[in-house]
């Protein structure tokens, strides 16, 4: 019954000439969740129309930090062993072809990759190097490390801003944001946030950053304009372990993956306030929405799947199981462009 | 390239002697006396902080400074970065006379705002009789005698270093409760630290269904260790718990290693003089620890390998707390915005004060006795050559499987509650 009445919709839609295109053709254009698997050196591909995962690359030890470089149709991904303090050949940040899945370079990262961010303009990667304690500025031209800076003791998330000016770096034993002005490639500006920060984000206008810091289980808002925290926002009464961050593209708001709390807390970015939590998997991580602002993506390492919420509702609609271990990152590539 | 990388960093650290420290003070003459609150207030007004280490010569001292001039190098790498300058001022004496004695000068010479030590107990005592006097914080790094810690119940001291109630709860509930070695005997000195030790564990073996099941009390230089260990043989015990300290503790451990009897062994906390390099530690038994260099989660792995790259030594409990005491110390002044010992206590006691002891769980401090509350790890040391790490068996306190509980209460499973503790601290001034 139900099929029957879909048919005679379609044809009207045809006769109309309103026929949207395939499922496939719109799953082919639709953007693709790529998900980097910790334990078992993987990225797991998964199509944001579907659900469903449509590829895997294997990357080598240790995939954690996942970025795109919104420019050149790639992929970067930060791969270190277990040995997190010394360097060796397998600490990299990989640089992977989205077209063909291919890994084509692999840029020098100290010895333990883990966080880093692309430039709007997809020139330069900024990575912290937790153990050395500084940002290495890389030109993606050349491969060159065009700067070292130091930051604060420990540094970890890497955020950059949309108008790709300002660098913010977390440090998780100082408890400190360190402020690189691009423009000349030196920290101009260091604040203390809550404790043990782990990631940050802007907003889509820039204005604002926010971040987490895990111990303290709260959210940072900053004005970017002074570099000063504005607001500390309480998650969980304290008990969330933040971790991941992201904003939806209309910057109304903020979405924040609780790690060890197995959830994610929904903040409204106007006023602060947190409006919903939302349970998803084991310790997600990593966090993602996708260009539409239609649906959010975490990574959860401990029950190796991802978690899709619809930000309509605030629920997970389905849960997709990753064909590896540990699932850390996320990042969401658009094929279409944008 | 462009860069920063190379500036010159503040000094971190510096060691005064106990003479030095007079000199100077003595050199001021009699404008020392009022200099205590003047530079104090100087200092933050110049945002040029400083903090007093005060510690015995010896190994127990030396772990605590190792731990605390990391710490401080690592605070001042951070204060560089706010435009402001931390410094460790660290003097080295033991006596009553010469602790009282350097508190009082680096607080009117130095301007320091807290002060760093508690290695043994009488540096300890009197380390927290000045501090409550100069009204300056005391962070206690290495003291967990219950008899001297409730004797100095003070407002301005607050404990980094665990309380023997926390290791001998985490032995409790962990043996006891989950290795299922329920009957413990019980050798200790004849002192009334030991007494109380003896008391409180016997509690926390009863609280997880053991009994104790014999102790015995060992005098000054005992001689026949096997004795002993037969002794404690024909109680039937499955575990003996043996509270000695320095040479006897060894000779226990020497003789039980050579007869390895039917029961396992443990004791209260880890002697602070078996720090350090070239220093002969048990083989045997399960211990209690704050710290352990083969911690890997919670940002451990770094933590360790900055103090292996600074020291070439793993990083023990000792120096585990003196780099805490340091970061607490320095934190507490940034965000409670004052450098007066009264309102840091009054941060310190607050639900705000959270730290990263990289243990994955905030630490704070309970305000009725100012213990840190904080989880405590059960090691089984290496066995010899050939076994040079050890492992960590245990993290305690363990949140029942299945059941979440808050990180505050969770760790107030360890220690004395409000209700059990002697503690009274007087209101502040």
């Amino acid at each position: 019954m139900k099929r029957s009445h879909n048919w005679r919709l379609w044809i009207g839609l045809a006769l109309a000439g309103m026929l949207p295109p395939p499922a496939s053709a719109r799953a082919q254009d639709a953007p693709l969740a790529y998900v980097s698997n910790e334990r078992s050196g993987t990225i797991t591909i998964i199509n944001t129309a579907t659900d469903e995962v449509v590829g895997t690359i294997a990357v080598g030890p240790g995939p954690r930090g996942i970025q795109v470089n919104p420019v050149a149709n790639r992929v970067y991904v930060a791969l270190s062993d277990l040995a997190r303090t010394v360097e060796t050949d397998a600490d990299a940040i990989a640089e992977i072809d989205i077209a063909s899945g291919k890994i084509l370079r692999r840029l020098p990262a100290g010895s333990d990759p883990e966080q880093f961010a692309v430039s709007p303009d997809g020139l330069r990667l900024f990575a912290s190097n937790e153990d050395a304690g500084t940002v290495s500025i890389i030109d993606l031209d050349t491969e060159q490390v065009i700067a070292t800076l130091t930051v604060g003791i420990e540094p970890e998330g890497v955020a950059i801003s949309p108008d790709g000016r300002w660098v913010y770096v977390t440090a998780e034993t100082s408890n400190t944001v360190s402020v690189i002005d691009t423009h000349n490639n030196r920290v101009v500006a260091s604040f203390l946030v809550d404790v043990r920060p782990r990631a940050a984000t802007f907003s889509p206008d820039g204005k604002r950053a926010y971040v987490t810091s895990e111990i303290s289980g709260t959210v940072s808002v900053v004005d970017t304009e002074t570099h000063q925290v504005i607001e500390t926002i309480m998650l969980e009464d304290g008990e969330a372990k933040p971790v991941g961050v992201v904003v939806s593209p209309d910057g109304k708001r903020v979405y924040v993956a609780n790690g060890h709390a197995n959830s994610v807390s929904v903040i409204d970015a106007e006023t602060n306030q947190v409006v919903a939590v939302i349970p998803v998997g084991r310790r997600p991580w990593g966090i993602a929405i996708t260009p539409d602002g239609k649906k959010l993506y975490t990574a959860n390492g401990l029950s190796n799947d991802v978690s899709v919420v619809d930000t309509s509702t605030n629920e997970v609609i389905t849960t997709v199981k990753v064909d590896g271990e540990g699932p850390w990152g996320i990042a969401i590539v658009n094929p279409s462009g944008g | 390239m462009v860069g920063d990388v190379g500036r010159r960093q503040a000094p971190a650290s510096r060691t005064w002697t106990r003479r030095e420290v007079l000199g100077a003070v003595a050199a001021a003459g009699g404008l020392a006396a009022l200099a205590g609150p003047a530079a104090l207030l100087a200092a933050a007004e110049r945002q040029d902080l400083r903090v007093g280490l005060v510690v015995p010569g010896g190994a127990a001292g030396e772990a605590i400074e190792r731990g605390a001039t990391l710490g401080a190098e690592e605070a001042a790498r951070t204060a560089e970065l706010l435009g402001r300058t931390f410094e460790l001022v660290t003097v080295r004496t033991a006596d009553r006379e010469g602790v009282e004695d350097a508190v009082r000068r680096l607080v009117a010479e130095r301007g320091v705002y807290a002060i760093i030590g508690g290695a043994d107990e009488r540096s300890f005592a009197a380390l927290s009789d000045a501090a409550e006097r100069h009204g300056v914080l005391f962070l206690n790094a290495g003291c967990a005698d219950p008899v001297v810690r409730d004797e100095h119940c003070r407002r301005h001291t607050l404990h980094v270093a665990a309380s023997a109630a926390m290791y001998v709860d985490a032995l409790a509930q962990w043996l006891a409760g989950e290795a299922g070695l329920r009957r413990w005997c019980f050798v200790s000195a004849a002192t009334p630290s030991a007494t109380a030790v003896y008391e409180r564990a016997r509690r926390a073996l009863e609280a997880q269904g053991g009994e104790a099941v014999g102790r015995i009390e060992v005098g000054a230089g005992p001689d026949d260790f096997g004795a002993l260990l037969r002794d404690v043989e024909r109680t039937g015990a499955d575990l003996v718990f043996v509270d000695l300290a320095g040479e006897e503790r060894r000779r226990f451990l020497e003789h039980y290693s050579a007869a390895a009897p039917g029961f396992e062994v443990t004791g209260p906390f880890e002697d602070p003089a078996e720090s350090g390099e070239g220093v002969a530690r048990p083989r045997v038994g399960i211990w209690p620890t704050l710290w352990h260099h083969t911690l890997r989660r919670y940002g451990a792995t770094q933590l360790n390998e900055r103090f292996w790259t600074r020291f070439e030594l793993p990083m023990d409990a000792p120096g585990w707390a003196g780099w805490f005491a340091v970061k607490i110390a320095w934190e507490a002044v940034n965000r409670a915005s004052a450098a007066r010992g009264s309102e840091l206590v009054r941060f310190l006691e607050s639900e705000r004060a959270a730290f990263d002891g990289h243990k994955g769980r905030p630490l704070s401090f309970r305000p009725w006795d100012h213990q840190l509350r904080q989880p405590v790890y059960l090691v089984k040391p290496a066995a010899g050559p050939g076994d040079e790490e050890g492992e960590v068996v245990a993290e305690l306190p363990r949140a029942a499987r299945g059941q979440a509980a808050a990180s505050q209460e969770l760790l107030d499973r360890l220690g004395d509650s409000e209700e059990e503790s002697r503690c009274r601290l007087a209101p502040l001034s």
